[in-house]
Formats: C-alpha cells, sequence, structure tokens
C-alpha cells in the first residue's frame, strides 16, 4: 500500500532558537530574549558512567566540534589520573585542537557570516549564502572551504576519521603522527597563511565601507575570559584562565580549577542556557564574554609571526582600550584562522610529533579533575567527580554558548532596539539581528543530520499580545 | 516547506540489527591506551564499522546518519548496521556516521550514489512512517539564515562539495520518523522500537529494488529486540 504523505514542514532535528521582542504602544522596544530551547540533560546522562569514556563520548555532544569536548574531557582526566604528560602527548593534542579551531573559524567565517558581510545585510535572501559568495568572490570563498578543509585534514590525519576522532585521552592521545602525513600538510599549507591575511585585508575593507549603525548595533561593554600562556600569550590548549574587565584591566587570572570560585552560574526559567558571571560582580554587572573577541582582547601576545603583526594591528585599532563591537568577532576570528596555521606549522615540523612518546598509564588517583580549554567559541570546561572505581558521580560543563549567553541577550536586545520599529519585522531587520547571534556562533543542539533546518522563531510581542511572528 | 512523499511500505516482521554499542575503551580503572606500550607505537584499534578510512571502493553508499546518545536519533545508526548484515550488494558500502551537515561532503564524495539514512520529524508523522525524499524536498527556506553554523541544506552541500573538487553523488533520502531524538539516552522511544523493525524490512526491501545484484543475506539472524 502507498500513500502520499505531505510533510509541513519537514523540520528539526537541529535545535532550536527562539527570539522574543517585547514593544509598548509606541513600538518601542522594551525587552529583547534570545531563548534556547534545546541543551539540557548531558550532565545526568554522563553519571553512573566510568570516567574514561567521557573523551569518547563527549565528543558525542556536538558532531560539529567534537574535538573540543574530547580535549576538554581528556584534561580533566589527566587530572584524575594525576599524570604529567610526554611533551609529545601536549603537542600532539594541541596540534589536533589547531586544526579544530582553524577549521571551525573557516566554517563559521567563511561559510555563514562572509555572506552578510560580503554581500549586504539586506541582500536578497535567497542569494546571501556561500552560494551567493562563491558566486560573487569566487577565490575567497574558495580560499575558505580549503582554510576548512586543512584543518578537517589535521584531525583526519590524528584521529583517523575526520568527525569524532577517538584520538585524545586520558594520559594523552592514542598514536603519534605519520611522517608522511605531516609532510603533505606541511606543503599544503604554505599558501594558508596569505589566504587568511588578504581576507583580513577584505574584512578590514568591508568595515571601513560599513554605516556605523550597522557595525556598532551590537556594542557593549563586558568583562572577557580566556586561557593565557605562561607569558599572557594566546592559548587554546592549556594554561591560566584571565578576566578582564570592560577596560582592560585584569581581574583576574587563576588555575582553571579555580574556576567555580570566580565564575557563578544562574538559572532562568525561559531557557535552557544558565548565564554565568564574575561572582565579585554579581550578575548584572559581572557578565562577562569568550571566544575569539575575548582573546584577543585579552593576551599580552601573540605567539606566531604574522598572527602578531595581524594582532597587533587589532589591540592598536582600540586605541588602547578593548574592542567593544560583536561584529569584530569576525576580525577576530580570522586572526585566530593565522594563528592556528602558523602554529599547526610549528608543531608540524616538531619531531616529537612523530617520534614522541604519545601517553603514559593512568589509574584514577583523585576524586575530581577539570579539564579547560579554549574551544573555537570560547572557553570550555569540564568537571567531574568520580568514586574510588573511576565511575562518574557528578559532572558540569560550562560551554562557550553558556558563557556568551548574557551577551548574546543583550545583543539581541541592542539590535532589536536599534532596528524595530512599528508592529512588523521586515527580513532585513530580521536578519541583522539573527546576525548578532552569528557574532558569536553557538552551538545550540546536538543532533546530527543530513536534513532538516533549524527553526529559529522570532516573535514581536505586546503586553502578552503576538504582533507579529516569524519561523524559518 | 512542504513535500510530498510516499511512504515505504511498513509489513512487519522484526528483524534486529545490534545496537551501535561503543566498545569500553579501556578496562575498568584504567584509560584506553594505558596497558599499551608507551613507546611512541600507535594504539589505534581495528577501525569500528562504519568508520570511512580512506577513499571509496564502492559506487554506491549507503549512509546512516545519527547521534547515538540521543534516543531515537540513533534510527539512522540502527538501519545501516543492521543493513551491513544482510545487504549484499555488488559496489553498494554501507556506513554509518555521527555527524552530519557540512561535514557529510569529504564522506559524500567520490560516490555515484547515496542513500541517506536520517530521522525526522514532521507535523503530523507518527513513529515509524518513512519517506523517500529528494534533496530538494528536504533543503532548508531559501529565506531562512539560520543562527548556527549546522544549516546548510543538502543542495548547498553539493555547490560547496563540487567547489572543493569533489565528485557528490546523487542522493536519495530515507527520513524515518521519530518520537524523541531531543533528549540524551542510549534507548528508543517504545513507539520507536516497536516500529523500528518493519522499517528496515522496508527499506531493505526497497534497496533489493533499486540495487542491481543486491539481495538480503542473514535474514534469519533473531531480532534483539531488547537492545532495540
Amino acid at each position: 500500500m502507498t500513500e502520499t504523505h505531505t510533510i509541513d514542514p519537514v523540520t528539526r532535528v537541529e535545535g532550536h532558537g527562539k527570539i522574543t521582542i517585547d514593544v509598548d504602544e509606541d513600538g518601542t522596544v522594551e525587552d529583547a530574549k534570545f531563548h534556547v530551547t534545546e541543551f539540557r540533560g548531558f550532565e545526568e546522562f554522563v553519571e553512573g558512567r566510568p570516567v574514561w569514556e567521557m573523551p569518547e563520548i563527549t565528543a558525542r555532544i556536538c558532531g560539529i566540534c567534537p574535538v573540543s569536548h574530547q580535549l576538554a574531557a581528556a584534561k580533566a582526566l589527566d587530572e584524575i589520573a594525576d599524570v604529567d604528560l610526554p611533551p609529545a602527548a601536549v603537542k600532539l593534542r594541541e596540534l589536533l585542537h589547531v586544526g579544530q579551531v582553524a577549521q571551525s573559524h573557516a566554517l563559521s567565517f567563511f561559510y555563514l557570516s562572509s555572506p552578510d558581510l560580503l554581500l549586504g545585510y539586506d541582500a536578497d535572501p535567497a542569494r546571501r549564502n556561500i552560494e551567493g559568495v562563491l558566486e560573487e568572490e569566487p577565490e575567497l570563498a574558495e580560499r575558505g572551504i580549503e582554510l576548512r578543509s586543512y584543518g578537517q585534514s589535521i584531525i583526519g590525519a590524528l584521529g583517523g576519521k575526520e568527525v569524532h576522532p577517538d584520538f585524545a585521552i586520558g594520559g594523552g592521545v592514542t598514536n603519534t603522527l605519520d611522517r608522511e602525513a605531516g609532510e603533505e600538510l606541511l606543503e599544503r599549507s604554505e599558501p594558508l597563511v596569505g589566504y587568511v591575511r588578504e581576507t583580513i585585508d577584505r574584512l578590514r575593507d568591508v568595515f571601513t565601507e560599513m554605516d556605523e549603525e550597522t557595525l556598532d548595533y551590537a556594542t557593549y561593554p563586558t568583562g572577557y575570559m580566556g586561557l593565557v600562556d605562561g607569558e599572557g600569550g594566546l592559548e587554546h590548549y592549556d594554561g591560566d584562565v584571565r578576566l578582564i574587565d570592560a577596560d582592560g584591566e585584569r581581574l583576574e587570572q587563576f588555575p582553571s580549577g579555580d574556576y567555580e570560585a570566580v565564575i557563578g552560574e544562574r538559572s532562568v526559567d525561559w531557557s535552557y542556557l544558565k548565564f554565568p558571571y564574575y561572582r565579585e560582580r554579581g550578575f548584572e554587572d559581572g557578565q562577562y564574554r569568550v571566544g575569539p573577541l575575548a582573546r584577543l582582547n585579552l593576551v599580552d601576545d601573540v605567539g606566531t609571526p604574522a598572527a602578531r603583526e595581524e594582532w597587533e594591528a587589532f589591540r592598536d585599532a582600540a586605541d588602547g582600550g578593548v574592542h567593544e563591537r560583536s561584529t569584530y568577532y569576525h576580525w577576530a576570528r580570522l586572526i585566530e584562522i593565522c594563528y592556528c596555521i602558523e602554529r599547526s606549522r610549528e608543531l608540524l615540523e616538531d619531531d616529537d610529533v612523530y617520534d614522541g612518546q604519545p601517553n603514559v598509564s593512568t589509574r584514577p588517583v583523585r576524586r575530581n579533575g577539570v579539564g579547560v580549554i579554549e574551544a573555537p567559541r570560547g572557553t570550555l570546561i569540564h568537571e567531574y567527580d568520580v568514586d574510588d572505581d573511576g565511575i562518574v558521580t557528578n559532572a558540569n560543563f560550562v560551554v562557550a554558548t553558556t558563557h556568551n549567553n548574557a551577551a548574546m541577550n543583550r545583543g539581541v536586545r541592542s539590535a532589536a532596539e536599534a532596528f524595530v520599529d512599528g508592529p512588523e519585522l521586515p527580513e532585513g531587520i530580521l536578519n541583522k539581528i539573527e546576525s548578532v547571534i552569528r557574532c558569536y556562533d553557538p552551538c545550540l543542539s546536538c543532533s546530527t543530520h543530513a536534513i532538516g533546518d533549524m527553526p529559529l522563531e522570532v516573535t514581536l510581542e505586546r503586553d502578552g499580545e503576538v504582533l507579529d511572528e516569524v519561523s524559518r | 516547506m512542504t513535500a510530498d512523499a510516499s511512504p515505504g511500505d511498513g509489513s512487519a516482521n522484526a528483524h534486529g540489527g545490534g545496537p551501535r554499542g561503543r566498545e569500553p575503551t579501556g578496562p575498568p580503572g584504567e584509560s584506553a591506551g594505558a596497558d599499551e606500550p608507551a613507546d611512541g607505537e600507535p594504539v589505534v584499534g581495528e577501525p569500528a564499522v562504519g568508520e570511512r578510512i580512506d577513499e571509496p571502493a564502492a559506487d554506491v553508499l549507503v549512509l546512516g546518519v545519527g547521534n547515538d546518545i540521543k534516543r531515537d536519533d540513533a534510527v539512522g545508526l540502527l538501519v545501516a548496521d543492521r543493513l551491513a548484515e544482510t545487504l549484499d550488494a555488488p559496489g553498494v558500502a554501507v556506513r554509518a556516521m555521527t555527524s552530519g551537515r557540512i561535514m557529510l561532503i569529504e564522506e559524500l564524495s567520490g560516490y555515484e550514489a547515496v542513500y541517506l539514512v536520517d530521522s525526522v520529524v514532521t507535523t503530523h508523522g507518527t513513529p515509524g512512517d518513512w519517506y523517500v525524499l529528494d534533496p530538494e524536498d528536504v533543503e532548508p527556506a531559501a529565506e531562512s539564515g539560520g543562527v548556527a553554523t549546522h544549516n546548510v541544506g543538502l543542495g548547498t552541500l553539493r555547490t560547496l562539495g563540487e567547489a572543493m573538487g569533489e565528485s557528490m553523488p546523487a542522493m536519495t533520502i530515507f527520513a524515518i520518523e521519530v518520537a524523541d531524538p531531543f533528549e540524551y539516552g542510549e534507548e528508543l522511544t517504545a513507539a520507536m522500537r516497536e516500529a523500528l523493525p518493519s522499517v528496515v524490512e522496508a527499506i531493505e526491501g526497497r534497496l533489493v529494488e533499486e540495487l542491481p545484484g543486491a539481495e538480503l543475506v542473514d535474514a534469519d539472524v533473531p531480532p534483539p529486540s531488547d537492545a532495540w
């Protein structure tokens, strides 16, 4: 028997975001909120499981950035096992990580954000996508594709499969890198720094030509948080956590295991995402941002030559302060791609990644472990409590999207206040509001699909009455 | 978005594939690799079923997609695991992949044709309904801006793959209506557990019809219904 079904809509298997905008009688925005209706329950899911499973199983939180979770979990296991890693293991993990950051940033900038920036926020939505960029600026688009592909190839060369590599484990990594694969990557990486720098030049031209209102519609003061290395330089894999205020003054620098003493989390009834804040300043005044903009705002140096030059130009443009524009996340993201390419080349030229000792034996020694890394989107924290048998009794994850939750809400409100006027939501305005969220490139879900859409519902309300509603 | 689709014929006759469970990565109290000599030698195990480690040797790929720790979201993986046991077709590879969207480019590249098996939630569907769709049926609406990098349709995927110099295949989608692909868990919902055997059988039948020289083997494998 065959019958015809009408599927309306083919939807979701992705996460789900929702924005509500409240306006008064005059159409003036009173409030705006970005609700995340997914991402829940993972901490409970892992309780009762052996902690040595965590690098592999937490990687499955996300089909897009599994490496970050795997590394954070592996670092927590190192603490639980109380082991020092061989130098090769650290370098191999860092190589995996810079590959991940490069590919993720390239995905975010070239595939998702460049259509807004290069084609215009008000461009025909049917063309305002990577295909449109391929038509308008094919060289730039193809370079973006190659940059992402290079990062993926690093992950593939180390992990054996490119999406969910079973590579980082407690005590190190599973294997060293094949030298032939490393040499291929080195050769392939040669033009990439040039690609990124030319794209940065292109982006700066875009910013120069951009009207002030668009450039500044999501600009606001916050603190900034991220890892730094021993000299205060840019660091994605390890180091202390630094927190600065809205003027760039250092508030805290602490070992990652102390995060709970510094960072509080508040729950609200309208979002599954918690709202972290700097405890000492309280919820209202203690909001901060993480991710590429935060990292480049708070470091004292960037450790590779081309990226250092780009960062110095970025820093100088802030006139001695910090950059508050959310739109500058894109600029910072490109500088970090440059750093990751250069850093990958340094690591690929190091014999340790081919011939070193990849791991040490581990057994549960301590009852608690914290692993912190800088995921592409910002600081990622994994903490596990275990019993004598290494079974997880409690877990806490603070993901980058959570850290940025308050900032995303503030940005949505800022954009709504700037552009919403009246009882309707024109498409171009809608896209500007969405683009604020895209600056932070949030992970909203963890389903992994080939089909379907990721609905975003935007509702304009007055005293609870829905004036306009858009779902797309 | 609206799409017309024909559901498969779901005559029930339970067959089961093994759960896509993970092998323990190490004995209790030790991490994976902990017993291996720490001398720089790789400690990678054998590739798991479904992992792609090199260029395709087959012309046709049957690819199950999903997240095996999000309840019904695992159905694409379970169907692929089952088909790996039962489907004997020349030039056809069966794989499972726990990622999607843009990450599929490299996975799909080089095949002439790909059958994607995925879960779906529709407005009026019942768990166990399944639909045969073309990529354009499930392409996100043109005006959909999206807020996360996941939001790439299969049409865009093809364009991007070709821009990357990849050979992108013709695609057919077997979308299986599920009840709960949202919560974390390794067990299917009761509704999906009940419906899945007939869906598997129907998809097996469809593939045998479509793939030249294909036949089913090991059809007497008992259904591990407890695991489903």
